[in-house]
C-alpha cells in the first residue's frame, strides 16, 4: 500500500512540474528572452543580448500614455467599486428570504456574463445618450462588474463577523459613521485589501470592456491590441514592458502576502 | 423594540441604494436599450425605430450563424473539460502536500496572469506557428518533414491559448476546496476498508462540486464571449460569437449586433440559471 502511494506522489508531482515549467511557463520564458534578444521579430534563433527593446520602450510616448491611463482607471474603479459595494455584501451575507434573493441575483447578473456584453451595451447606451467615449466612460463600465466582483471577495469574509459586536457600539451610544470607523473597518480591512488588489488588477489588465468604451485614449491592453501586428519591430518593446510589469507585480504582491496584508486565497 | 429594527432595515436600505442605482443605470438601461435596437431593422450607421423581427429570424435561420455558434460551445466546453483534466491532479498534488509549500507554488502558478494575455498569445505564436519552437523541434527529431499548420491559426490554437489564460482560475478553486479535507479523514477511510475510487467518490468530489461551479461562472462563461483570441489565432475554423458581434459592431451595424448579443445573453443567463438551480443562491458568493 506504502508503495502504491509513493507511485502516485511521484506521477503527481511529475506531472505538476511538467506542467509548470513547459506549458504555463513557457511563454513567459519566451517573452523574457525576446526582451533581450537583439531582434526585432519572433523568430527562432539567439541573436545577441541587448537592453535597446527597454530602452525604447520608455521612448515611446503612446506607450507610457497607455500604462498611465490603465492606472489612472484602475484607481478610480477600485475606489469607487469599494465604495458602493461594502454596504451590498453586508446586506447579503445578513439578510435572509426572498427580497434578499432578487437583490442577489439583481447585483450578480452582470458578473455571470460575458464581459462583452457589457462592453457592447455600455458602447450602444453611451452613443445613445450622447456621451463621448473617454477614459471615464470605459472605467463606469469597469465599475459595473468591479461591484459585484467586490461583493464575491468579500462576503465570505463578513459571514465570520459578529454582528452584536456592532449592536453594542451602537447601544453603548455610538453612531453609524463612528461604529464603522471603529468596529467594522478593522475587522474587514484584511478582506478589503485583498479585494482592492484584486479588482485593481482586473481593471488594469481588462481589455474587452475597454475596448468598446474607450475614446481615442487608450489604456495599456488596448494600446496593445491595437498595435499588435500592425507596427513592426513593436513586439520586443512590448515584451519588455511585459519583463518590468510581471517583475514589478510579482515583487509587489510577494511583499504583501508576506507581510500578511492581502490573503489570496 | 420595533422601531429600532426598523431603523435598522431603513439604514440598510439607504445604504444599498447607491449600488442599485449604479447597476440599474449602467447595467440594466443599456441591456434594454440593446433588446430594443436588436428590434430594429439591420441598417448601417443608422438606428430605424421600426419594430421588426428581421434579426432575429436572422440568427436563427442563417446556417452560418449556426456553425458559430456551434464552433464557439464546441470550442469553450473542449477547453473547460481540458481544464478540469489539466488543472485538478495539480491541486489535488498541492493540497496535499506541506501546506506552506503548496501556497508557494500557487503563487508561482499565478504569476503569469499578470502578463495581459493578449501578449502571451502573442508568445504562443513563436511556439506554435509554422516556423514556431515545436515545429521546428518536430522537424529536427525527424518526426515531421515539413513544418506543420494545424495549431496556428486554427481552434486547436484557441483551445491552447484559452487553456494557458484561465487554467490558475481553475487550480485555486480546486485546491481551495481540497485543502479542507484533512490527512485524517483519507487516512480514517483506509483503515475503514475503502478503496481508493470509493475514498474519491464519496469524500473528494462531493467537496469540489463547489469548485465547479467557480469556474464555470469564472472560466466558461468568460470564454463563450472572448474575442480577441479567436480574433488573433483562429483563423476560420477558430471563428466564435464574440468575432462576430464584433464585425458587425466595427461596420456599426448595431441591430444584428445586438440582436446576435443579446442571443448570447440569454445563453449564459440559462447556464446560469441551471448553475443556481443546482448548487443554490448562495452559491453566487461563498466559495
Amino acid at each position: 500500500m506504502v508503495k502504491y502511494d509513493r507511485l502516485i506522489r511521484l506521477v503527481l508531482s511529475g506531472y505538476t512540474i511538467f506542467t509548470i515549467a513547459f506549458f504555463i511557463y513557457l511563454p513567459i520564458a519566451v517573452i523574457y528572452i525576446y526582451s533581450v534578444n537583439d531582434t526585432p521579430y519572433f523568430i527562432p534563433e539567439w541573436r545577441g543580448f541587448t537592453l535597446e527593446w527597454f530602452m525604447a520602450a520608455f521612448r515611446r510616448r503612446d506607450l507610457i500614455n497607455s500604462l498611465y491611463n490603465s492606472v489612472l482607471i484602475a484607481i478610480f474603479v477600485t475606489a469607487v467599486s469599494m465604495a458602493i459595494a461594502i454596504p451590498p455584501s453586508f446586506y447579503i451575507v445578513r439578510s435572509r428570504g426572498r427580497i434578499k434573493n432578487i437583490f442577489l441575483l439583481y447585483m450578480m447578473i452582470p458578473f455571470v456574463i460575458p464581459w462583452i456584453i457589457i462592453g457592447i451595451s455600455s458602447y450602444i447606451f453611451y452613443w445613445y445618450i450622447g456621451m463621448p467615449k473617454s477614459l471615464l466612460t470605459a472605467a463606469l463600465s469597469h465599475i459595473v462588474y468591479s461591484i459585484p466582483l467586490v461583493v464575491t471577495l468579500l462576503a465570505p469574509r463578513l459571514y465570520t463577523m459578529d454582528p452584536d459586536i456592532e449592536n453594542a457600539s451602537m447601544d453603548l451610544g455610538a453612531d453609524p459613521i463612528q461604529t464603522f470607523r471603529y468596529i467594522v473597518f478593522p475587522q474587514i480591512f484584511p478582506a478589503m485589501l485583498s479585494a482592492a488588489v484584486i479588482t485593481f488588477a482586473w481593471s488594469f489588465d481588462n481589455f474587452i470592456i475597454s475596448y468598446y468604451t474607450l475614446g481615442d485614449e487608450l489604456t495599456w491592453p488596448v494600446w496593445v491590441f491595437s498595435i499588435l501586428g500592425k507596427v513592426p519591430r513593436i513586439m520586443p518593446v512590448i515584451n519588455a514592458v511585459s519583463v518590468i510589469i510581471i517583475t514589478v507585480s510579482s515583487i509587489a504582491l510577494y511583499i504583501v502576502v508576506k507581510k500578511g496584508l492581502v490573503r489570496l486565497i | 423594540m420595533k422601531t429600532e429594527v426598523d431603523v435598522k432595515r431603513i439604514r440598510m436600505f439607504i445604504s444599498n441604494i447607491p449600488s442599485i442605482l449604479y447597476i440599474l443605470i449602467l447595467f440594466y438601461i443599456p441591456i434594454v436599450i440593446l433588446l430594443a435596437i436588436s428590434f430594429t431593422p439591420p441598417r448601417k450607421f443608422i438606428v430605424e425605430w421600426v419594430f421588426t423581427l428581421e434579426n432575429y429570424v436572422n440568427v436563427f435561420t442563417n446556417p452560418n450563424y449556426y456553425r458559430i455558434l456551434l464552433n464557439t460551445f464546441w470550442i469553450v466546453i473542449v477547453a473547460t473539460i481540458m481544464l478540469i483534466i489539466i488543472g485538478f491532479p495539480i491541486a489535488y498534488y498541492l493540497a496535499r502536500m506541506n501546506r506552506r509549500l503548496g501556497a508557494k507554488i500557487l503563487y508561482f502558478l499565478i504569476i503569469p496572469v499578470e502578463i495581459n494575455y493578449l501578449i502571451r498569445v502573442y508568445a504562443w505564436k513563436v511556439i506554435l506557428g509554422e516556423n514556431g519552437f515545436l515545429n521546428l523541434l518536430l522537424i529536427s527529431l525527424g518526426i515531421i518533414e515539413k513544418p506543420l499548420t494545424i495549431f496556428f491559426y486554427s481552434w486547436v490554437a484557441v483551445v491552447i491559448v484559452l487553456i494557458h489564460e484561465w487554467l490558475p482560475y481553475v487550480i485555486v478553486p480546486f485546491y481551495v476546496n481540497l485543502v479542507g479535507i484533512s490527512d485524517e479523514i483519507y487516512d480514517a477511510a483506509m483503515d475503514l476498508g475503502a478503496t481508493r475510487l470509493q475514498i474519491f467518490r464519496t469524500i473528494t468530489l462531493p467537496l469540489v462540486k463547489p469548485a465547479i461551479l467557480t469556474i464555470v461562472f469564472l472560466v466558461t462563461i468568460p470564454s463563450l464571449g472572448e474575442f480577441a483570441i479567436p480574433y488573433l489565432v483562429g483563423g476560420q475554423s477558430g471563428i466564435m460569437l464574440g468575432v462576430l458581434i464584433d464585425r458587425y459592431l466595427s461596420g456599426f451595424q448595431l441591430a444584428i449586433g445586438a440582436a446576435l448579443s443579446f442571443f448570447l445573453l440569454v445563453i449564459t443567463l440559462i447556464l446560469s440559471m441551471i448553475m443556481i438551480k443546482i448548487f443554490g443562491y448562495e452559491a453566487l458568493y461563498t466559495r
